[in-house]
């Protein structure tokens, strides 16, 4: 399936096999990443639990009934999707024959639907020893609490993220726990091709953001100090934090770490008197001086657009940038000079733009090889051509809502 | 590594080695990412890749100027120290990862280098962050002498485009990113994500693609260069453009999108709870039975729920009030509603769950004593992830490496401490 059809080289992951059942975000944007770069990625869904990015009832209709989104192919561009009913004995003895010619299965699915399956780490090895096995529930594989159903937001509460974004809802912790699982995911296989060897992966997604917020723990350890939401507006050292800008709902940061840049800030405000109070010239005068500092500052900004301050201050090498929305970062130039954004042409979507690929390979680069799948598009090849099952045999299991 | 000595062509004046390097090694290819050896160049900003790679096993050699990485006076600091081993900062990004002292402004230091690259397989470099103009090493150089090699270049926005001479940090990439303005209080200025949580997720990505390469390394028997973006990273992460063809706006507890979804204060502190799903917020009414006003049958009506949110949450949220937030987890768990307790850092450290996990180990920080130090990301058994040894005091193993693996002389080395090129432990 992986054809080299561009006539590059072969993709880094070429020639290895996923199977993945996951949904929503963490799964499918950890399993997009192997299937960007040449992996044969098999999308477990079901006419009864579809991925739930589909936007069921919403206006994007496959032949077959089934919803797909532009979140969707978000996820899922590049992967194969084969439609099973897991509920069923002969949908999960299928899958376990699947899994036993496949190299990686990851799933976040509670411990207790996957035992029930009889696709727990036990059973799955039994099949296939040297399978590479990648667990990403909320709250991880043991403990009191593994059981627990879990959301991205809630991790990043849970972990202390929520505590020291000043309480707001977020799901940001799916996006922490995808780039920790890709890497453990590529150390794995790195690794399998010199020990013949399987393993099982517990990633529990609270624990990934609890990695990043390493210095905070560490605080904590050792200064007794529990961080709370200060850190929203900026580090300590000053000026750094969000000023309001001249327009509607219009802001900007500017975010200074050194004395040097100090220099550059002020210089690029064309040196209004009030910066050259000798107190600014050192990093703790400048702290003990915030608010001061920052109601100077916020005058000059709220006479600036917010794209106004961030070209005139990194014009003059000071970190600053305009905070953007949603739509301004989809219309950015810069992502457009750079070719960041990929056409995808969908049978039922259409053509439009996706984000690219984040890590850029000079020589076997992420490659766009398919759009999303619809629901079940890979069963023939699937349990045909990879399984063995003649047509009739697939015929009868679609008939009795094994494969749909 | 495949570098053959052979292949060793002059790339410019004073960068050459007078003599050939070390040999390669040979058996590395046997041993997965523990064969693997890593030159960390990256800068404060970026060491949270070479981190990864170091603490799955990889062999992280870090090269810092001789008075110090900038990491070492970076906050927080153990007490009131703020010398160079007091920095938390440093003691978290840089486990298991060996202190090389070099001065690569200079040509002595950087022909030091040049001989770190013939054993090396992979090196680390950020770009444009941490206020260095320009990068250590230029690829295209770089491959003429060592085509095996693996060049991971971290930066903020990449080195062509209308903004790669930008100045990047955290705060800057995730103002940039839209998530800002998606995510965050209503009132008041839009807030930044603490720490340099955006910086830490593009370095991920930068391990990530460093694995690709060496993956593909397996293959051809080259190396490359992998460019990441912190721009690009979080761009990715708002979502697709046609998707997202509403204006964002922030809503501070509440998770419009999924409402009554969000955080709520209740007695003790507070909890975060999300109906994706029709039958959570079935089983969140069963929860909270008591409240008639949830009862009525509109409520069930997803797109009703989001039209009349702030009604809503308020009704949750006098629900919840007096509640205990154990219990209320407790009990919502058992109806299968994803709930869980809004935890400070201390919170965590001392919950149960995370106790029973072992996520935090004991571990010596410098003469402060023993402390819980956070552990694992995940578990695997091999590569196995483990703090083999505390980040290195500096330039700890520059007298080791240059001895006993370059070969320097005690006079060569002499020379190049006095000359202020090198600096460490025992020389």
């Amino acid at each position: 399936m992986n054809s080299d059809g561009d006539g590059g080289a072969p993709l880094p992951l070429e020639g290895i096999r996923a199977i993945t059942f996951s949904t929503a975000f963490a799964g499918p944007t950890t399993s997009r990443y192997l299937a960007d770069f040449g992996a044969e990625v098999i999308k477990v869904e079901s006419r009864r639990r579809p991925d739930n990015t589909r936007g069921a009832g919403g206006p994007f209709l496959e032949p077959s009934g089934a919803s797909t989104a532009p979140s969707f192919q978000h996820f899922n561009r590049n992967k194969l999707d084969i439609a099973i009913d897991l509920s069923q004995e002969s949908g999960q003895a299928l899958l376990r024959r699947l899994v036993s010619v496949s190299d990686v299965l990851m799933n976040n699915f509670s411990r207790r639907v996957l035992r029930g399956w009889g696709l727990d780490y036990e059973h799955v090895r039994a099949v296939r020893p040297d399978i590479i096995m990648l667990d990403m529930q909320g709250l991880g594989q043991t403990g009191p609490w593994s059981d627990f159903v879990t959301f991205g937001a809630t991790v990043s509460s849970f972990a202390g993220l929520t505590s020291i974004w000043g309480y707001s809802h977020g799901g940001y912790a799916d996006y922490i726990a995808m780039e920790h699982a890709v890497t453990a995911l590529l150390a794995a296989i790195y690794e399998r091709f010199d020990s013949g060897r399987g393993l099982h992966i517990d990633l529990a997604q609270t624990e990934t953001t609890a990695a990043l917020l390493g210095t905070f723990f560490l605080d904590y350890a050792l200064n007794g100090r529990v961080a709370d939401d200060s850190g929203t507006q900026g580090r300590p050292g000053a000026p750094s934090g969000c000023f309001r800008c001249l327009g509607e709902d219009a802001w900007c940061v500017i975010d200074v770490p050194s004395d040097e840049d100090w220099q550059r800030l002020s210089e690029a405000l064309g040196s209004p008197a009030w910066a050259e109070d000798p107190r600014f010239r050192t990093p703790a005068g400048r702290d003990s001086a915030a608010p001061e500092l920052r109601r100077c500052l916020e005058e000059w900004t709220q006479q600036r657009t917010p794209q106004d301050v961030e070209t005139t201050l990194q014009i003059n090498g000071v970190p600053a940038a305009a905070v953007r929305s949603p739509q301004e970062v989809f219309d950015d130039p810069h992502l457009a000079a750079r070719g960041f954004y990929q056409t995808i042409e969908h049978s039922v979507l259409g053509s439009s733009p996706y984000a690219g690929f984040t890590a850029r390979l000079s020589e076997t680069p992420g490659r766009i090889q398919r759009p999303a799948p619809l629901l079940g598009e890979h069963n023939d090849y699937v349990f045909g051509e990879i399984l063995g099952l003649s047509g009739a045999e697939i015929g009868r299991l679609t008939e009795a809502g094994v494969l749909r | 590594m495949s570098t053959d000595p052979g292949d060793i062509r002059s790339v410019g004046e004073g960068l050459v080695p007078s003599h050939p390097p070390a040999p390669s090694r040979t058996g590395a290819s046997a041993a997965g990412l523990r064969g693997c050896r890593v030159l960390d160049l990256a800068g404060p900003s970026g060491q949270y890749c070479g981190k990864l790679l170091a603490d799955l096993g990889a062999n992280v050699l870090k090269i810092e100027p001789p008075g110090g990485d900038p990491a070492r006076s970076r906050a927080p600091f153990a007490g009131e120290g703020a010398g160079p081993e007091c920095s938390l900062f440093f003691a978290y990004y840089n486990t298991n990862k060996r202190s090389l002292a070099i001065d690569l402004k200079c040509d002595a230091g950087r022909e030091i280098l040049w001989r770190l690259l013939a054993n090396a397989d992979v090196v680390i470099q950020t770009v444009g962050l941490d206020g260095e103009a320009s990068p250590v090493l230029d690829y295209s150089e770089l491959v003429l002498s060592y085509p095996g090699l693996i060049l991971t270049s971290l930066s903020g926005f990449g080195t062509d485009g209308p903004y790669a001479s930008y100045a990047a940090t955290s705060l800057v990439v995730f103002a940039m990113s839209g998530i800002m303005k998606a995510i965050g209080p209503v009132a008041g200025p839009p807030a930044g994500m603490p720490g340099q949580i955006a910086l830490d997720v593009a370095a991920g990505d930068a391990a990530a693609g460093t694995l690709l390469a060496l993956l593909a390394r397996r293959r051809t028997g080259r190396g490359q260069h992998v460019e990441v973006a912190a721009f690009e990273v979080l761009a990715t992460q708002i979502g697709a453009p046609a998707a997202n063809r509403v204006p964002a706006s922030r809503s501070g507890h509440l998770h419009r999108q999924l409402a009554p979804s969000g955080v709520y204060r209740c007695k003790d502190g507070a909890v975060e709870f999300s109906t994706l799903l029709p039958g959570q917020w079935q089983r969140l009414k069963q929860l909270l039975a008591d409240t008639l006003d949830l009862q009525a049958p509109e409520w069930d009506d997803r797109a009703y729920r989001i039209a009349n949110a702030d009604r809503l949450y308020a009704i949750v949220a006098a629900a919840v009030r007096d509640r205990d937030k154990a219990e209320l987890t407790e009990q919502a768990q058992r109806l299968q509603i994803p709930c869980l307790p809004v935890n400070s850092v201390a919170d965590f450290l001392a919950n149960e769950h995370v106790e029973a996990r072992g996520f935090f180990r004991q571990v010596e920080i410098g003469q402060y004593g023993r402390h819980a130090f956070p552990g694992a990301p995940y578990r695997l058994s091999e590569p196995r992830w483990a703090l083999r040894r505390p980040a290195p005091a500096l330039g700890e193993d520059t007298m080791s490496v240059l001895r006993d693996e370059l070969r320097y002389s005690a006079g060569a080395l002499d020379e190049l401490r006095e000359a202020g090129v090198i600096a460490g432990a025992g020389l």
